[in-house]
């Protein structure tokens, strides 16, 4: 039963390669300020302001004026010199801990494909999200939590494992709740208890290996096995992680109470737990 | 995009897999050459989609098997090439409606107002989805925003798809009233017969008399039979 156990813990297999980093905690602040007001001072901006390049085709949806700079001032911070506006006082004084990317971009204007490019690499919303790629590569740590989990108000995050296997794929939960029962549907049972429950998983998975040795190897089959497995252990361990009563009331005062907030703190305890990835959505979908 | 659309639907994976992007920035076809002659033959049917289905279903490739062969996992794992069926997660539709008729407690009126899906018994068509939101049943099952332009539906398979199955009093329902069909047998082996019959519409294999018996000694009818509902085959199209 070892070898079986293991595979049917919806535990992705060992790493690919040794991981250097531990974990990701992803925060997409959907509907953000510009990048221009923030991290990415564009002196080209100031110097061509008001003008509308003739070489460049800036067709536009809407009429629009010319070239727009920022109204923020930049200053360069820490030893590395990373250049922060006014409007970040607080990030600029960790600097040094922060690698900023400014060569992204998307080859169209729309919010909904860019995101799709930020999370998926690509405008196509088949491809596997980035969590899936990390927990694919990385494995997991957890064994009662999934990999890589997806914290939104609402559902609107990105889950999809595309074409790698099903068990990489997010699991979402709802940050508008904060009781664990509330932000997860269906987390407790309400007829039986643990023993009685861990013998009916143990018959509906033997009559699922039974469907399996006759049907043939199969990804959904695989999948939906691990996900069973994974959902039995989750009432329990849910039940404790995602509770944030069980953090002390200074913690929860600095980080505030929003939704987005509660997502903050929550990625905070999954990662201290093991779980692998975890992206924190501002908003339920494109701003 | 007709051609991909409904090919998509009957294979589980459109011929371009952007089914409403052609365009630049959109996928490129599997299968361009079937594509051009199903969309040429299509219209010189005058757009018949009632054709089209039938030409698509009455292929040797739409009718093959869908269980895999060492040979074709070997060399094309994601079936790109076709050589077999794409076996499949039911949608949340027809896995609801199979498991109200399962029970026998599907009503089957049509017309009238929508219901919500975790109360109701009507078909899943009735689901009722508003603007400001829907069923967490539906969202679970990868029902998507429907103000929102969803060119397909990605179906997925989570854990919390399992809670559903393992915890909701919908299901639970849905196995208690099988449960009462069983009651009438009185031998065990008799009651895991009857309940196979109703859940997979076969008989029962000797280990799974076994196993079925031997989980009775210690367990409820209800429990068994959502034991029963919540297990692959319910869900898988192969």
């Amino acid at each position: 039963m070892l070898g079986l156990a293991e595979l049917l813990s919806g535990a992705p297999a060992a790493p690919h390669f040794a991981p250097k980093a531990k974990h990701v905690i992803l925060l997409f602040m959907t509907g953000g300020r510009s990048q221009v007001d923030l991290l990415d001072p564009k002196p080209a901006l100031a110097k061509y302001a008001g003008q509308r390049p003739s070489t460049v085709d800036l067709r536009t949806e809407r009429t629009t004026a010319g070239l727009l700079p920022t109204t923020f001032t930049f200053k360069k911070y820490g030893q590395s010199g990373i250049e922060f506006s006014e409007v970040l006082p607080q990030l600029a004084t960790v600097a040094d801990d922060l690698c900023v990317i400014r060569s992204m971009f998307t080859t169209n204007p729309n919010h909904e494909q860019a995101r799709s490019m930020f999370h998926q690499g690509s405008m196509q919303i088949s491809r596997p999200t980035m969590g899936s790629w990390i927990s694919y590569g990385l494995g997991t740590e957890n064994k009662e939590l999934p990999a890589f989990m997806v914290l939104s108000p609402g559902f609107g995050g990105f889950v999809t494992s595309g074409f790698l296997p099903a068990q990489y794929q997010g699991t979402q939960l709802n940050t508008i709740e904060t009781s664990p029962d509330k932000m997860i549907r269906f987390l407790r049972n309400s007829q039986l208890n643990t023993e009685a429950q861990r013998a009916q998983l143990d018959l509906t998975q033997a009559l699922n290996r039974e469907h399996r040795a006759n049907f043939g190897a199969d990804a959904f089959l695989e999948g939906r096995i691990a996900s069973m497995q994974s959902a039995f252990r989750m009432q329990f361990a849910a039940m404790d992680t995602l509770d944030l009563n069980k953090e002390p009331q200074k913690i929860r005062d600095e980080y505030g109470s929003t939704p987005y907030a509660n997502g903050c703190l929550l990625a905070r305890r999954l990662v201290e737990s093991g779980v692998r990835y975890v992206a924190v959505h501002y908003g339920p979908g494109q701003p | 995009m007709g051609s991909t659309s409904v090919w998509g639907w009957h294979f589980d994976k459109h011929i371009v897999s952007t089914p409403s992007d052609f365009g630049t920035q959109g996928a490129k076809p599997t299968h361009p050459e079937l594509l051009e002659d199903l969309a040429a033959r299509f219209i010189a049917h005058g757009w018949s989609l009632k054709w089209l289905h039938r030409e698509i279903m009455l292929s040797a490739t739409y009718r093959q098997s869908s269980k895999p062969r060492s040979e074709g996992v070997q060399s094309d794992q994601s079936n790109e090439l076709l050589w077999r069926m794409n076996p499949r997660r039911v949608d949340i539709e027809a896995y609801r409606d199979s498991i109200l008729k399962i029970s026998e407690n599907l009503d089957p009126k049509i017309y009238g107002v929508s219901e919500d899906v975790e109360t109701g018994k009507r078909r899943t068509v009735y689901a009722k989805l508003t603007r400001r939101g829907f069923s967490d049943v539906l969202r679970l099952y990868d029902v998507q925003q429907p103000l929102a332009h969803i060119p397909m539906r990605t179906q997925t398979i989570n854990p919390l798809q399992a809670l559903f199955v393992m915890n909701s009093a919908f299901i639970q329902d849905q196995a208690t009233a099988l449960a009462k069909d069983g009651r009438t047998e009185t031998a065990p082996a008799d009651k895991v017969r009857s309940l196979y019959r109703r859940v997979f519409s076969r008989e029962a294999s000797g280990k799974e008399l076994d196993l079925g018996m031997s989980y009775l000694s210690k367990a409820s009818l209800e429990q068994f039979a959502q034991a029963l509902l919540s297990t692959n085959e319910v869900i898988f199209w192969p």
